[in-house]
């Protein structure tokens, strides 16, 4: 075993968040953490989705998502009654970190984790989070919950350790409320919900220290909730203070939550000072807190309502012996901390874990080693024994049936109606994590049947039409949508819901109908997160720079961090040749998520515009590194080695590499003959795609700016083989001859579609039918032939996994060219211009309209 | 393996702290050894300040 913590304390602070900490380090208010921080490596950690403490803890202290480990939600069904209680430690499906340390004979401990309730017996001690819980006053007897400690030999001693609330005095709320002495405490309770709170975090604090002082130990995880329950009461009146904040209130509680850090931070000295300068500290947070413009004046009606002021990322900060220091680590999320420490302690970590180990934190680096699982390894790991551990929610369908055949009494009504409630949320969360972890088929079914049970309940819809769209089930969504606006006028009115319109329009390459949606969420909204990422990505779309640079600022205003808006700024900057900006930004973007292929690609290309030729190509190689089959990354490789850095071997490399290893998409552009995929061919060649023909067909009158067309299409059907020279590029294919294209490629089709009698007017003029057009003789038969071709096109590319399509009406083409250049211009996805595509549409080639029509 | 027996903390220098007989955020943050400190004080205290009994009330 390489080990490379001696002993190693986790240290769990709820909600604790940067924003918060890094005015009270730069002030010396967290000497502690400061030290910390110096003699190792911090970072943000991000949160999962959905953001409920006893899942996300649980996901910390596994390694695992909540759909392997069983924890979901806050509350469960009692396996005995029926009756809903807090959610219990018994419902993990998964062995913990202290199980897997336990049977690899390292002495751990465990306090106040959540959920840890009833404690497990492992081999040391272990103070469940229903430890500290007061049920009487002060003078009253004050019997511990049963099962809260392991072993129990120790209850009399560590009980002796819990603060009740009413024994704080004011010296130890001053600190928090100085003006304290003002506050009735009548009408305002205020004081006594700070006094609980301090009294649970010291009560959890003091058995922690008196482990330390006490026993044999090498790991002990230590959870406090106190700062995320300090930030839900008094995050109001933080400074700045909140326009709708009641001014006595905000000059009476505006240090309570720097006080609470604060607390923190002597505990946490203390921690150091008992665990020695050899000990190896991880603290982390599972998600953070909105303290600024982002706290939300009001909270709906929801189970989970509260979750909305937790901000995305937490904090995290490993510091050790053996730890780098003073560096910062990137990447993390709550899933790495469990194999962290396993590699920590020299162990292998499981191979079904979710996350993955931050080896790069050491300072003398290791290979990550691996093991299956730890789930079927055997040894005394301290797991409660199977008969407890259970699925409660079977336990309630169990209960349910015995009930229906008579052997139990019939639960009390509110019981089972509270147990259905909670079992719905349950399969919401599960439904979320799904979701987030792009399993959105598994949440389909989920939601479906939430949303079929309680078809009135917004977030149930909500989630499902996301769900559809991400699954491109655009008319399900839209369906959705519709029932939601129907609900209510709030629910009409949810910006969400033109957030999510606006994200369709988007997919469908209509970016200027989403832009009306996206701005008027915007307008009701502006904090909606991700709102402006997608206003953002809407304008680059469209190449309008300039406004894709202010939306993303506004992204960055409300989450600088984002890896993905300081991405989007550089590419708005780039496009503009701001290319200092490019770069600040793009470094900015890798910064806080190295792996980035796009950012990297983006930061080389402003690099290269500056004439700094090394980095461009060390940005260049990161790119292809991180996405080997980045094309466009080769090529500008190819030319900087070539052209600029006189190091030809490397072009030939990256020539060969591209030639002989990536298939691009290839373009195609179909329909029916004259139904204006010439004039397609041309907008593409205008905007900028590189066009497949042998220009053997030259322009005649009635088609003036010629065919663009390859001959070989015409024998597709005998020899396909040449088709491969087309990828990236743009091919004329006519409906009747898509069906031979060869499988092994992707394509992109744009399909286009126009008026049946336009069509064959069209046709019959080309071929000298001119009569028949003036007599306007319509030739029914040939109708009918061409619309079951275009038909058994359409079911064609409908039937292949390895197309996409876009539908174009020459029609719309013609009335509104910029609006389909640009919806073009996103579905090809290749920075095509739809200005210059414009220029290549002209009204005058419109001549074959049907009178009929106008 | 490291010997765990080594990680014990109990051989820590005793350290003297100030003890208010209010209490305070620091003995807190002490933890156990603060705690039993405090409320070794207040029993001491306690004991050679014992509550007065309340007068009777008087008889109407």
């Amino acid at each position: 075993m390489n080990r490379k913590a001696k002993k190693l304390i986790l240290l769990g602070w709820d909600a604790a968040d940067w924003k918060i900490i890094h005015p009270l380090l730069d002030s010396g208010q967290m000497p502690a953490l400061k030290r910390l921080i110096e003699n190792g490596v911090m970072g943000n950690i991000a949160t999962l989705d959905p953001p409920l403490s006893p899942m996300l803890w649980t996901s910390i202290a596994t390694g695992k998502t909540a759909d392997k480990h069983g924890i979901l939600g806050f509350a469960e069904p009692d396996p005995n009654t029926g009756k809903v209680r807090p959610v219990s430690v018994t419902s993990r499906n998964v062995k913990a970190i202290w199980n897997i340390l336990a049977q690899n004979n390292i002495k751990s401990h465990v306090v106040g984790w959540w959920p840890s309730h009833p404690a497990e017996p492992i081999d040391g001690v272990y103070v469940s989070n229903q430890f500290a819980k007061p049920r009487a006053s002060v003078n009253e007897p004050w019997p511990l919950t049963e099962n809260c400690i392991h072993p129990k030999s120790l209850e009399d001693t560590l009980a002796q350790l819990r603060v009740h609330p009413g024994e704080l005095s004011f010296a130890h709320l001053i600190p928090f409320v100085p003006e304290a002495i003002k506050i009735d405490q009548e009408k305002d309770k205020s004081l006594a919900s700070i006094a609980a709170l301090l009294a649970n975090g010291s009560s959890l604090h003091a058995a922690a220290t008196w482990i330390l002082q006490n026993q044999e130990w090498e790991f002990l995880a230590l959870y406090l909730n106190e700062i995320d329950l300090f930030s839900h009461t008094f995050m109001r009146f933080h400074p700045p203070k909140m326009e709708d904040a009641n001014a006595e209130q905000y000059e009476l509680y505006k240090n309570v939550i720097n006080s609470a850090y604060r607390f923190h931070d002597m505990m946490l000295e203390r921690l150091m000072e008992l665990a020695g300068p050899d000990a190896t500290f991880v603290l982390v947070s599972d998600h953070g807190f909105h303290s600024d413009h982002l706290r939300p004046r009001a909270l709906p009606d929801d189970p989970a309502a509260p979750a909305l002021e937790h901000a995305p990322y937490g904090i995290f900060c490993v510091s050790g012996p053996a730890i780098k220091k003073d560096e910062r680590v990137f990447g993390a999320t709550l899933l790495n901390i469990t194999p962290t420490i396993l590699h920590l302690f020299g162990l292998p970590v499981g191979r079904d874990m979710d996350g993955q180990a931050h080896a790069e934190i050491l300072e003398e680096i290791r290979p990550v080693e691996f093991i299956d699982s730890w789930e079927s390894i055997a040894g005394s790991d301290g797991q409660h024994a199977g008969e407890l551990r259970e699925d409660p929610w079977a336990a309630q369908e169990a209960l349910k049936q015995l009930v229906d055949l008579g052997y139990i009494e019939a639960l009390d009504e509110n019981d089972t109606e509270a147990g259905e409630r909670v079992r719905r949320e349950s399969r919401f969360y599960l439904a979320r994590v799904f979701l987030s972890t792009r399993r959105v088929e598994q949440a389909v079914p989920i939601l479906e049947e939430l949303y079929a049970a309680a078809p009135d309940t917004f977030r149930y819809g909500l989630r499902l039409a996301f769900a559809y769209q991400q699954l491109n089930r655009t008319a399900d969504t839209r369906r959705i949508v519709d029932a939601l606006r129907k609900l209510d006028r709030q629910a009409r009115n949810m910006p969400q819901l033109d957030f999510l319109e606006g994200s369709i329009l988007f997919s469908e390459n209509k970016p200027r109908r989403a832009l009306e949606f996206l701005r008027k969420a915007e307008n009701s909204v502006a904090h909606l997160p991700g709102l402006h990422m997608l206003i953002g990505q809407v304008y680059i779309a469209t190449r309008n720079w300039h406004d894709a640079e202010r939306a993303y600022i506004r992204a960055l205003a409300i989450d600088s961090e984002n890896a993905r808006a300081h991405h989007g700024l550089a590419l708005a900057a780039l496009r503009q040749d701001k290319f200092e900006i490019a770069i600040d930004e793009a470094l900015n973007a890798v910064g806080l998520l190295f792996q980035f292929p796009g950012a990297h690609y983006h930061l080389g290309e402003a690099l290269y515009k500056t004439g700094d030729y090394e980095r461009a190509a060390h940005a260049f190689s990161v790119c292809v590194a991180q996405m080997p089959g980045a094309r466009r990354a080769h090529t500008w490789l190819a030319d900087l080695y070539k052209n600029k850095l006189n190091q030809p071997e490397k072009a030939a490399y990256h020539q060969t590499f591209v030639a002989q290893n990536i298939r691009g998409t290839i373009y195609i552009v179909s329909g029916l003959p004259r139904s204006g995929t010439s004039m397609m061919m041309q907008m593409l060649r205008a905007g900028g795609l590189e066009i497949m023909t042998d220009n053997l067909r030259v322009k005649d009158e009635n088609n003036p700016h010629g065919y663009l067309e390859d001959d070989r299409v015409k024998r597709i059907h005998q020899d396909n083989s040449w088709v491969k020279n087309a990828s990236g590029k743009a091919l004329k294919v006519v409906a009747p001859l898509l069906q031979f294209l060869p499988q092994t490629f992707r394509y992109k089709i744009m399909y286009m579609q126009r008026d049946l009698n336009e069509v064959i007017s069209s046709q019959q003029k080309m071929i000298g039918q001119q009569k028949a057009v003036t007599q306007k003789v319509f030739p029914v038969t040939m109708a009918d032939a061409m619309h079951k071709q275009s038909e058994k096109a359409i079911a064609w590319i409908k039937a292949q996994p390895h197309v996409e399509v876009m539908y174009v009406n020459y029609t719309d083409v013609i009335a509104s060219p910029l609006e389909q250049a640009e919806n073009i211009a996103l579905f090809i996805n290749d920075e095509l211009d739809p200005v210059k595509m414009v220029e290549a549409v002209q009204e005058n080639l419109y001549r074959n309209r049907n009178q009929q029509t106008n | 393996m490291s010997d765990p027996s080594n990680n014990k903390a109990e051989n820590l220098p005793p350290k003297t702290y100030e003890v208010p007989l209010e209490g305070s955020l620091g003995l807190l943050a002490l933890g156990a050894e603060g705690l039993l400190q405090w409320r070794k004080k207040r029993a001491e205290w306690l004991s050679q300040n014992p509550p007065k009994p309340l007068p009777d009330e008087p008889k109407s």
